[in-house]
């Protein structure tokens, strides 16, 4: 008879998750050392879509560079393109308009509001239910089917540009967004029926991945990632850029509601609550856009920008996935001389393999879905 | 808001003034001739002699009314003509929200600065990255290797003078990639024509 | 279901219709030599032709469903383009699947990998031997029915540890750990189940435990005492971890595994697994039915009487009746399992071995301990007559009142109320972020 644990060899277990696999949101790739389920550490390689955009971007003019900042973030190609231009904006001191201004504001909260479907659904999907997921994407549609009226494009829109945006709105634009915010709100509540107060789901996301906030600073974590943490920072009211002083929102924070704080409950939890505030700030945008008046674009799209020789700005965005910072350096020609791109989700998920440690094969998953990472922004 | 940049310069050049070489723009008119062709920025910065940026940023990060608590980004720019690899740290303090930004300036044949992983982990992927795209050595960094390009990938792409390689194991790369498809002859006419007219309709070849 | 019916009039005909199959040249004459081979072999080749024709129009049907409830649910459409409103659908994927190529790893162990696909079929294809869908409907009405339904049921194990081994793939080895794991620890609770209803039952012939129910619907197991009432439950939930349904679909959580243990099928190979799963939602639901909801009975005491009354082609009606009904009862589980299916997400496997040992184990003992005290207590006859429709109440009402207070229980946190964040002039500073310096 065998004595149990004597003679039974035991060894630890290599996994390689991805980079083709369903859970790692693209083409991340995770060596995973585990024992049975149990995580014991795991590494990011990334890489595997990069096409080096910071080496494109110094050989384009500026204007042409936009069409690669969509292909960054490609979920929130709007906020990347609404980031560059307002560096370049800056650099180039160009003026835009008021009107502009607040059509920016409401088509970036839009792309918020369908970011955060994405991630809320495709969260969902990871931990298995696969309804929550395409609920969310019939409202992502809607939204997609407004963009698509607004500048012709349904992912990659290249819709903002250096001095406003490239197309006018229609007339009937302020009513259509009204009606989907009308909507949205009472689908959220759907949501929250579906996904959020479920007792498996909660199971799966409360007291999983648990990120402290000075594990989240120290690795340079923001957006939702940071917010789930408890920590109220977001650019849009601590650094406001276009008219965000200018609205009434709240910045959701993670409680710890159903656990300890900064599980991945909260960070989903910051995500569903961040798109009810965008939809306050949507509303007042159009209310304010329809006062407003002025051109939608100050200068011409294809006009070749000359920034003065020798500077440099670094601006950053609070995008969906967090802060979006560009380096831009001139040096008085028309193209950039140097395109340095800061991607949220590059730091955000660094942490992982911090907070995935002694977990189960089941909750990398979780964690990894939380963390809202989009790998054409990481690898860029 | 806490405190606006420049008055981070002042609180700087007056704490470690020997530590750094330049801090304002009428501190780069002073400096010598070669320097002037650096890009000043918008935004006030603190140029750090290498050997010392550990200590600065030191300063910075545990300053209880500075407190840069978050390393923003790690940026890098190369200057070939004045032989120069600049590394820029952009630092943001979430408790005081200011940021700031300090530069480096490092030789271009050994661009060698220390790691600031031990002050913010967050290091950790930038400065590969910065290794893996610009060439830059941080010393004392855990595992710097490549991150983005392959790990038998030659030479650092965002260099000036990179020049991109014909092929990756057979796979033809490289900036003109239709150059190396199988491209018929008639096409390529038709090629060319389709970029003299669209050059035409933009006014002139950029630059 | 055409095949169903086609097996209800054959067998059932056999006292109207005399097929004489010695008339047949070849068989005829095996028939005549060999009597007590022949014919058990013959009947056994039809049986087995029956039985594999209605797992796969049942498969078909069901998977129809299934995409079609999910697109119901997910407000979509679900297939519409192969046949009027998608029907043909499955059909076209089942061919497609045939045509498949058939692919075996390089570093696979050949005969493991061929057989383990064969061993899950069969484990369950011998379960629909013992299921009975009429009076006279039943493959083999044998007197362990009950006992031989768990044993094969545990064949599946064997098969997909050979399957998931022999693949030579981390994935489906992590697929395969998991789903033995979880089928081994919930054969405990199911078997409990059984018990419990053994030990009113007093048989273990399915055919025996359906009659027992016969009679009004308050007579089937399920209202027999309040016990057993939730014993149905405990059933359910330890068979849709049995047959790895949602939430317990974790040996093949495709956000996790890809597809667990069957990851590197291909073809027809896969295809088996697909029907094996599909069939097994089957048996389980029908066996549901058998075991507590009075099996073909129809659960109205004058249809019940009539059928088993009934002679020539009225018998024959009898068998179509019941097994109209008990697949509407086996359909009607098989569409929650469905709906739950498309609802929940997946649990983790420490939350399964959970449920399983610290849940579902204690309480199928609490059933069959309480259940078997109840009976010895009111003897079956506590009020004379319609003592039965007593503990019908009694169960309802018992359910009932559990309902109730679940639907009072606070929610963990109000939505409505959370649904307003904190001002933001409300939030103190951000907490000291790092503890160093």
């Amino acid at each position: 008879m065998i004595e149990a644990g004597a003679d039974i060899r035991t060894e630890e277990f290599l996994l390689n998750m991805g980079p083709q696999h369903p859970a790692t949101h693209g083409v991340l790739r995770l060596v995973v050392r585990t024992d049975g389920e149990l995580v014991l550490d795991c590494e990011c390689h990334i890489g595997y879509l990069h096409r080096c955009f910071e080496k494109c971007a110094e050989g384009n003019p500026y204007t042409s560079v936009i069409p690669y900042t969509d292909r960054m973030d490609y979920l929130a190609a709007m906020c990347n393109n609404q980031s560059f231009s307002l560096a370049v904006e800056k650099l180039a001191k160009i003026e835009v308009t008021d009107r502009a201004r607040w059509m920016r504001m409401a088509t970036v909260e839009l792309q918020r509001i369908a970011s955060h479907l994405m991630a809320v659904g495709t969260y969902g999907l990871d931990v298995g239910a696969i309804t929550a997921f395409l609920h969310c994407f019939r409202e992502r549609e809607r939204i997609l089917d407004l963009f698509e009226e607004m500048s012709g494009q349904r992912l990659n829109y290249s819709y903002i540009v250096p001095g406003g945006v490239l197309y006018d709105w229609p007339d009937d634009m302020p009513k259509k967004i009204e009606n989907f915010c009308d909507q949205m709100e009472v689908r959220i509540r759907e949501y929250n029926d579906l996904l959020s107060g479920n007792g498996i789901f909660i199971k799966r996301t409360a007291d999983i991945g648990v990120l402290p906030a000075d594990v989240a600073i120290a690795w340079g974590c923001t957006g939702p990632v940071l917010r789930g943490s408890g920590i109220k920072r977001d650019l849009r009211k601590d650094r406001p850029y276009e008219f965000y002083d200018q609205v009434e929102f709240d910045v959701p924070v993670g409680r710890g509601l159903h656990g300890t704080l900064g599980d991945c409950w909260d960070r989903y939890w910051v995500r569903v609550q961040e798109m009810s505030e965008s939809i306050k700030i949507i509303r007042q945008s159009i209310s304010k856009y329809s006062t407003s008046t002025g051109k939608y674009l100050t200068t011409p799209a294809n006009k070749q920008l000359r920034p003065p020789k020798g500077e440099a700005v670094y601006h950053t965005t609070e995008n969906p996935r967090g802060e979006l910072g560009y380096y831009v350096v001139s040096d008085g020609e028309p193209i950039p001389y140097r395109v340095k791109a800061r991607a949220p989700s590059f730091c955000n998920v660094a942490v992982l393999p911090e907070i995935s440690r002694g977990t189960m094969v089941a909750d990398l998953v979780a964690i990894l879905g939380s963390l809202d990472i989009v790998l054409g922004e990481i690898d860029r | 808001m806490g405190l606006t940049a420049s008055e981070i310069v002042e609180r700087v050049r007056a704490a470690l003034p020997d530590d750094i070489i330049v801090a304002t723009e009428d501190d780069v008119a002073e400096a010598d001739e070669t320097k002037k062709k650096a890009p000043e920025t918008i935004d006030p910065f603190v140029l750090a002699k290498p050997e010392s940026l550990r200590k600065v940023c030191e300063w910075l990060c545990y300053e209880p009314d500075l407190r840069f608590d978050l390393l923003h980004c790690i940026s890098n720019i190369d200057y070939p003509d004045r032989n120069v690899i600049q590394v820029i740290y952009h630092l943001d303090s979430i408790r005081h929200k200011h940021t700031f930004t300090v530069k480096v300036d490092l030789d271009r044949a050994d661009p060698k600065v220390e790691s600031m992983v031990p002050l913010w982990p967050a290091a950790d992927w930038h400065e590969r990255e910065s290794f893996d795209l610009m060439g830059v050595i941080h010393t004392g960094h855990p595992n710097l290797k490549r991150i983005l390009c392959a790990d038998d990938w030659v030479g650092h792409p965002l260099r000036k003078d990179y020049e991109f390689p014909e092929e990756y194991h057979g796979i033809p790369c490289g900036p003109y990639v239709t150059e190396y498809a199988n491209i018929p002859p008639e096409h390529e006419v038709w090629l060319k024509e389709f970029e003299a007219e669209d050059a035409a309709k933009r006014g002139g070849p950029s630059s | 279901m055409l095949t169903g019916l086609l097996l209800a009039a054959g067998s059932a005909g056999r006292g109207l219709i005399d097929l004489d199959l010695t008339s047949l040249p070849l068989v005829g004459e095996m028939l005549a030599e060999h009597p007590t081979i022949a014919w058990p072999l013959l009947m056994l080749a039809i049986g087995c032709g029956v039985v594999i024709g209605y797992i796969t129009v049942f498969s078909l049907l069901a998977v129809y469903a299934e995409r079609k409830i999910s697109a119901f649910m997910q407000s979509r459409l679900g297939p519409m383009e192969v046949g009027p409103y998608g029907l043909l659908q499955t059909a076209a994927d089942g061919l497609k699947l045939l045509a498949k190529e058939d692919i075996i790893p390089r570093d696979a162990d050949k005969l493991l990998y061929i057989i383990g696909p064969i061993f899950v079929f069969t484990g369950v294809w011998l379960s629909f031997v013992v299921l009975p869908y009429g009076p006279d409907l039943i493959v083999a009405d044998l007197n362990v029915g009950l006992l031989f339904l768990a044993a094969v049921a545990s064949i599946e194990v064997v098969g997909v540890l050979m399957a998931g081994w022999a693949s030579n793939n981390k994935w489906a080895l992590f697929g395969t750990m998991r789903m033995i794991t979880q089928l081994v620890s919930y054969e405990i609770p199911i078997g409990l189940s059984f018990v419990a209803v053994v030990a009113i039952s007093g048989s273990l012939s399915m055919q025996e435990i359906t009659l027992d129910q016969q009679g009004w619907f308050w007579n089937w197991y399920l209202f027999r005492n309040p016990f057993l009432f939730v014993g149905f439950f405990l059933y359910f939930i330890a068979s849709l971890a049995e047959t790895k349904r949602a939430p317990f679909d974790l040996p093949e959580a495709e956000s996790e595994l890809v597809a667990g243990f069957h990851t590197e099928y291909t073809g027809m190979r896969f295809s088996l697994f697909f029907l094996a799963e599909y069939a097994a939602m089957y048996v389980v639901s029908a066996t549901a039915a058998v075991l507590f909801l009075g099996g073909w009975c129809t659960g109205f005491a004058f249809i019940d009487s009539w059928m088993m009354e009934s002679a020539g082609f009225q018998r024959v009606l009898a068998n179509v009746v019941g097994l109209t009904s008990i697949t509407i009862k086996a359909w009607f589980l098989v569409a929650v399992m469905m709906w739950l299916r498309w609802t929940l997400p997946r649990i983790r496997l420490d939350q399964v071995m959970y449920v399983c040992l610290k849940v579902l184990l204690p309480f199928s003992f609490g059933v069959l301990v309480f259940s078997t005290l109840w009976e010895l207590v009111t003897d079956g006859t506590l009020f004379g007559d319609w003592w039965p429709l007593f503990q019908f109440l009694i169960s309802i009402g018992g359910f009932g009142l559990l309902m109730m207070n679940f639907m009072a229980k606070e929610r963990p946190y109000d939505i409505e109320a959370d649904f307003r964040p904190l001002r933001h002039s409300e939030v103190h500073a951000a907490p000291d972020a790092g503890a160093r310096g």
